[in-house]
């Protein structure tokens, strides 16, 4: 399965696709990509592209203003918001409503301001278009969005996600940093203690000796 | 051809199965998607400290009244703490949280 990922430091974010789309590659052999993941990729690879590389006919309505898809990165760039790939989409998938830029810039997306993909007839043939590009390109979905995360370059911009009708409570680094209330003195003990029926002594004593050659 | 798993990362696997098991996992289930969020099992070498503190609950529900009287857990003032067999620590709690609900369940 095709899955997007987004490593942080403490963090894995994986993005599963739930639905399929069954895109023939020009080769013959069938791939399955899911759409919601292209748009995912789609948002990596618009943050990523320069306006000239921009992909054609991927409308986004941000604002009731129809924004091209070539125009995006100088739209956000407008507006002073720079968003990791990860932060797009969620946006794109109008999970995140509102997001503060550097400096005093904020901008707030709504649902209905955000184009309704699902809605769009076209979509799929723009996703396939999309997706045999990236094929063609040689880049790997997935690694595209990671790779080119600006949360792995650590260029995070300061993101500010309000509650209320917010599904996700995303984990910044810093909090999951912060729990502090067990200090582990035998890690390897301790994961054979509770953890013993998902995990071999064989496994974890060559897991040690791994770490320990990595150190 | 599959590549065979390191040790480290089948015990990541396991980690992961284990920190699913016990209820940490945070799924957001879309229309069409599904976003889920998960530690990295170890970071620069040491198990992630939310991971440890998962450890730490599930080996103590796993306590029993034995292991208190063998000193395998124990309560003082820097804490509750963890031992092995042989009396060495594994790991010491200082979350109030824990500590009060495993001394609720003893009675200590």
């Amino acid at each position: 399965m095709v899955t997007g990922v987004d490593v942080g430091p403490s963090t894995t974010v994986n993005i599963k696709p739930l639905s399929y789309a069954h895109i023939q590659e020009k080769q013959g052999s069938p791939i399955t990509v899911s759409a919601q993941l292209a748009l995912i990729v789609a948002a990596a690879y618009i943050k990523t592209s320069s306006p000239q590389q921009g992909i054609a006919g991927l409308p986004l309505k941000i604002e009731g203003a129809a924004v091209q898809a070539e125009d995006l990165p100088k739209f956000l760039q407008d507006q002073n918001l720079n968003l990791s790939p990860l932060q797009l989409a969620r946006v794109i998938l109008g999970i995140d409503r509102e997001i503060h830029g550097r400096g005093n810039t904020s901008f707030t997306f709504t649902r209905g301001q955000i184009l309704s993909w699902a809605g769009d007839k076209s979509l799929d043939q723009h996703l396939t278009n999309l997706c045999l590009t990236l094929q063609k390109n040689k880049n790997n979905p997935a690694s595209l969005f990671a790779v080119n995360s600006p949360k792995s370059q650590g260029l995070l911009p300061s993101v500010h996600v309000p509650g209320g009708d917010n599904p996700v409570a995303p984990l910044s680094d810093s909090e999951e940093a912060a729990s502090g209330g067990v200090e582990v003195a035998q890690q390897w003990s301790l994961i054979a203690l509770a953890a013993s029926e998902f995990i071999s002594p064989e496994d974890l004593a060559g897991a040690q000796r791994e770490l320990e050659l990595i150190a | 051809m599959i590549e065979e798993k390191s040790c480290l990362e089948k015990v990541e696997e396991g980690l992961k199965k284990f920190w699913r098991e016990h209820g940490r996992a945070s799924t957001v289930k879309g229309l069409h998607t599904e976003i889920s969020i998960e530690p990295r099992f170890f970071i620069n070498g040491m198990v992630n400290s939310e991971i440890a503190e998962l450890l730490v609950e599930v080996s103590l529900s796993k306590a029993t009244q034995e292991d208190i009287e063998k000193g395998r857990v124990s309560i003082g003032e820097g804490g509750l703490i963890l031992n092995d067999e042989a009396g060495r620590l594994i790991a010491k709690v200082k979350n109030p949280r824990i500590i009060s609900q495993f001394a609720e369940r003893f009675g200590l």
